[in-house]
């Protein structure tokens, strides 16, 4: 369980970068999602995952959209203008973040670009 | 071939956030929506599992606070981003352009309170005191408005407990604040005018307080009815 809170700082990056990938998603097709890809490896919890989605609903980086689905009313999250560009820009940051520990971790290992 | 809950169930759910203090349409409709579909996913992996049994399973990951902690958290980011904005409008009438309107009306007060001495200090006082009794008036109109609108749709959201917050807590401040004030001034018997640092933060008071003034009614008020009119109408199909 450990290993969960190396994610946790990165876990609004995560979400932007997921709604940037498949336009606009509800709260339990992301929990779902980060456990595809991560094969099980990333949890997000539902008491981190709608403060982190309510927040930036706050911010303005994200915008909601209620929608019908099987009789039930879902709520879809998508990026607004300026949620796509903090996503690109924190993107930027994340890539960086690896980048170096990678370094860190493995200084003698020479990325081959 | 894939379990979906029934009505039933899906009311059952909607009671079960009520009952965990849950009291804003929306947010019980995510929490709704969410709960059910991870419902139907043990019931996928376990058919056998009880509907009781996986809604316990799914509350707690919610974490010790329950839904609380999730409302209270949505509330407090909403209040802090019309604290922001509130802010920021405040901010702009120290920066270009806005700024000739506040020097303007600096220079005008300055120039009318120096001219009329002891009588101008005592009208702008009233002036004040009358404002600040139509600000709690506006605001308890504003938030009994609301209370009214919950009343006959049933329901409530969660951005008119921000609204109702946002128009009492600073109303209650600046109230407090500005009747201190003004009690100050007649607490000694002033025979004489403002000295020119006191006829300074006077203004800078009544400058503060009618931009604020100005903000809250012609910003923040529309700001909150149009997001109350969006949240309204994303739900209106529902």
């Amino acid at each position: 369980m450990k290993k969960q809170q190396l994610y946790k700082g990165s876990l609004n990056t995560i979400i932007m970068k997921l709604l940037e990938q498949h336009g606009k998603m509800y709260g339990y097709e992301i929990t779902q999602k980060v456990k595809e890809i991560t094969q099980g490896e990333m949890n997000i919890t539902e008491g981190a995952l709608y403060p982190a989605l309510h927040k930036m609903e706050a911010d303005g980086f994200l915008d909601v959209e209620m929608d019908r689905v099987d009789g039930r009313i879902r709520k879809y999250y998508k990026l607004t203008e300026s949620g796509v560009k903090e996503t690109v820009s924190r993107m930027e940051e994340l890539e960086n973040f690896v980048r170096n520990m990678q370094n860190i971790v493995n200084p003698n290992l020479k990325l081959g670009y | 071939m894939e379990k979906r809950l029934t009505n039933q169930q899906i009311d059952q759910l909607f009671t079960f956030t009520k009952k965990h203090y849950v009291e804003h349409y929306d947010v019980q409709v995510e929490l709704v929506d969410h709960l059910a579909n991870a419902i139907e996913n043990q019931l996928k992996e376990n058919p056998n599992v009880l509907f009781e049994e996986a809604l316990q399973t799914e509350f707690k990951k919610f974490g010790i606070f329950g839904f609380t902690g999730l409302v209270e958290q949505k509330q407090v980011e909403l209040h802090k981003h019309y604290n922001k904005m509130i802010v920021n409008e405040l901010l702009k009438f120290i920066s270009i352009p806005k700024v000739v309107v506040t020097i303007i009306l600096y220079l005008a007060l300055f120039f009318l309170l120096k001219r009329t001495g002891k009588l101008g200090e005592i009208i702008s006082l009233a002036i004040l005191l009358l404002s600040f009794i139509y600000f709690m008036v506006d605001g308890f109109r504003f938030v009994s408005k609301i209370k009214k609108q919950q009343k006959i749709q049933g329901r409530s959201w969660l951005i008119q407990s921000v609204a109702q917050s946002v128009f009492s807590l600073p109303f209650i401040y600046l109230t407090g604040f500005g009747f201190s004030l003004i009690s100050n001034f007649f607490r000694e018997d002033r025979t004489s005018e403002l000295s020119v640092l006191g006829l300074n933060v006077f203004i800078v008071f009544i400058l503060i307080h009618v931009l604020t003034l100005y903000i809250f009614s012609a910003i923040i008020k529309p700001r909150f009815l149009q997001s109350i009119k969006e949240t309204e109408k994303r739900f209106q199909f529902a």
